[in-house]
């Protein structure tokens, strides 16, 4: 197996799942800081985020090389850090 | 996407395909082959205490439960019941005293659910332990168990999806199955069995991760409660207590105390109720609700035991909470009635065989590309050798807990356990014998002596129980001849394997 198709792994599986937990996490802070309820903020996104991971693990796996695959990846992640930095609880 | 049309897609999606589902695959079919039991579990219980009347839960259970608890358990500081959802399954009754307080004031029965008997059964842990199985497994840590189970399902949700792509003409493909063509018939069955029930296994995998919800994904709880506890601190809110006020009354009965829940739940049927304080003017009596309609669950009750007015109803839950709820149910099927209950089941066996051809198309496939396919390599030979001893194993398995649950000694000291400990013995006892033997020749043995212990059930059953066979159909009971006529069918299927696989063998 090539060193490109182990990063191309990882990134459909743990990059995936990194993504999706960070913006798991984003999400239901934006939505509380928005008023949301936070038990039903917390349940809704992470049903929603098995979805999100899957297709974020067939998008890598199609990307055209997997230097994109982490491009985009990180691309994403850095906005939702943010907003999980930016509203962090006290 | 860009590519979405290209062949380039299809075919990065057929490889992801391949991946994900080999690596995960045994586990899922474990899944998918115990969880398709847990369709039955309440019928798989009741032929495992052949004890039981298999008449229908009938009011005088409750009344006897009654009886029992103000007979034996005066002194208790807790009563609890607990309902069946079926006929021919135990009443459970139960108390315990104060906290701290000595052994004296515990104890437990079972109860037939029709006559009220309190009835001696078997130690068992019944279809139970198959439902239990399929997402605890046995021997590894809860949480491991769960997280392994968690990123198989991940792992199945991508595969289908992934699959879904890959196969272009997915209709006309389920069209075709070209039985006997070696590597093509595989693939064909593959197929027909993935598209047959397509919406099912995308429903059953989605609602089995939202059934472990944060198992794998606790990040949003994290975030935003101090604890896991904490959530659920407001996800169950803690119902107001009612001590003892140390003055003595007598309680309404049991079972009009339950029509008094059923009325404040529009209908829904009592799963199980707890008694606090009996016989003290403040007695309560908490009631949880049968799981047995689709939709939202009617929410836990606390009623007066003394004149049966409603003290206390837990809160409505909101939309996501409720989702979840809903989507639990789904995949529970507890709602189904019979003929939903038979099509869980038949979309379970296909997603079952779904696993099973898919893993086995993995190894036939690679073995036209080998350099030297009469001579794998080792790397190959413990994939075919494990595809025998995982899908093969663990039917053999069953059907020796079914023998076990017939022929251990009654009075045999933590008899449970041993039944359980027959599955695993079984499916061990395989494995070593496919690992000393040639690969073919595996197959046709395993799945041989597979039909033999199926076909064996009905027959030890016959003569260990009064419940053979012709006794049941004659009788009409329908629980006990279905049970034996899909161990028929099991048997059936398994020796028909074995036999194409044999007379494939002298024709090459």
């Amino acid at each position: 197996m090539t060193l490109r198709t182990c990063s191309r792994i990882l990134a459909g599986t743990l990059g995936a799942y990194g993504l999706t937990a960070l913006a798991t996490v984003a999400v239901s802070r934006v939505l509380i800081r928005l008023g949301a309820d936070p038990v039903e903020a917390v349940t809704g996104v992470t049903l929603a985020s098995f979805a999100l991971f899957a297709g974020v693990s067939m998008t890598i796996f199609h990307a055209r090389s997997t230097a994109r695959a982490w491009f985009w990846l990180l691309a994403l992640a850095l906005p939702c850090g943010l907003a999980v930095l930016a509203l962090s609880a006290e | 996407m860009p590519g979405a049309k290209s062949p380039g897609f299809r075919q990065s999606m057929a490889a992801l395909h391949t991946w994900v589902g080999l690596l995960p695959g045994w586990l899922l079919f474990l899944i998918f082959l115990f969880g398709t039991t847990a369709y039955f579990q309440q019928e798989i219980s009741r032929w495992m205490r052949p004890e039981m009347s298999s008449g229908a839960l009938s009011m005088k259970a409750l009344a006897a439960a009654d009886t029992l608890l103000h007979d034996r358990a005066g002194g208790a500081q807790a009563w609890t019941v607990s309902l069946p959802a079926r006929g021919g399954q135990v009443v459970r009754v139960s108390w315990e005293g104060a906290e701290g307080e000595g052994p004296e004031n515990e104890g437990k029965a079972t109860l037939d659910p029709a006559t009220g008997r309190d009835v001696k059964v078997r130690d068992t842990q019944g279809g139970n332990f198959l439902y239990r199985f399929h997402y605890d497994l046995y021997a590894v840590p809860r949480l491991w168990a769960r997280s392994l189970v968690c990123v198989a399902a991940l792992a199945m949700l991508v595969a289908i999806l992934s699959g879904v792509v890959t196969h272009k003409k997915i209709f006309a493909d389920f069209f075709t199955l070209r039985f006997g063509k070696g590597q093509r018939s595989w693939l064909d069955g593959h197929n027909a069995t993935a598209v047959l029930a397509l919406p099912f296994h995308l429903m059953i995998t989605y609602t089995g991760l939202a059934a472990l919800l944060f198992t794998i994904m606790p990040w949003a709880i994290s975030a935003n409660f101090p604890t896991r506890a904490a959530y659920n601190d407001v996800v169950y809110p803690d119902a107001p207590e009612y001590p003892a006020a140390g003055r003595p009354k007598p309680m309404l009965p049991l079972t009009l105390l339950a029509q008094r829940a059923q009325a404040a739940w529009d209908g829904g049927h009592v799963g199980g109720l707890t008694i606090t304080h009996p016989g003290d003017v403040q007695a309560t009596a908490s009631f949880y609700a049968q799981r047995d309609r689709l939709g939202i669950p009617a929410p836990r009750l606390i009623l007066s035991a003394i004149d049966g007015h409603v003290l206390y109803r837990a809160p409505a839950e909101g939309g996501a909470r409720a989702a979840q709820d809903v989507m639990i149910l789904l995949h529970l099927g507890t709602f189904a009635d019979t003929a939903l209950r038979w099509l869980y089941f038949v979309s379970g066996v296909s997603g079952t065989a779904m696993v099973g051809t898919g893993l086995v198309l993995w190894t036939v496939k690679r073995r036209a590309r080998l350099p030297d396919p009469a001579r794998p390599h080792f790397g190959f030979r413990l994939v075919e050798r494990l595809n025998i001893a995982m899908i093969v194993g663990p039917m053999a398995g069953i059907a020796a807990y079914f023998l076990a649950n017939r022929l251990l000694p009654l009075d045999l000291a933590e008899r449970g356990a041993w039944e359980i400990d027959c599955l695993f013995l079984t499916w061990g006892a395989l494995l070593f014998w496919t690992l000393l033997r040639p690969a073919a020749r595996a197959w046709i043995e395993a799945l041989a002596l597979s039909a033999l212990l199926y076909a064996l059930v009905p027959l030890v059953n016959a003569l260990t129980t009064t419940h053979g066979l012709a006794a049941s159909l004659l009788a009409g009971d329908w629980v006990f001849a279905g049970f034996d006529f899909m161990m028929l069918a099991t048997s059936a299927t398994l020796a028909f394997a074995a036999r194409r696989l044999a007379t494939r063998k002298v024709r090459s």
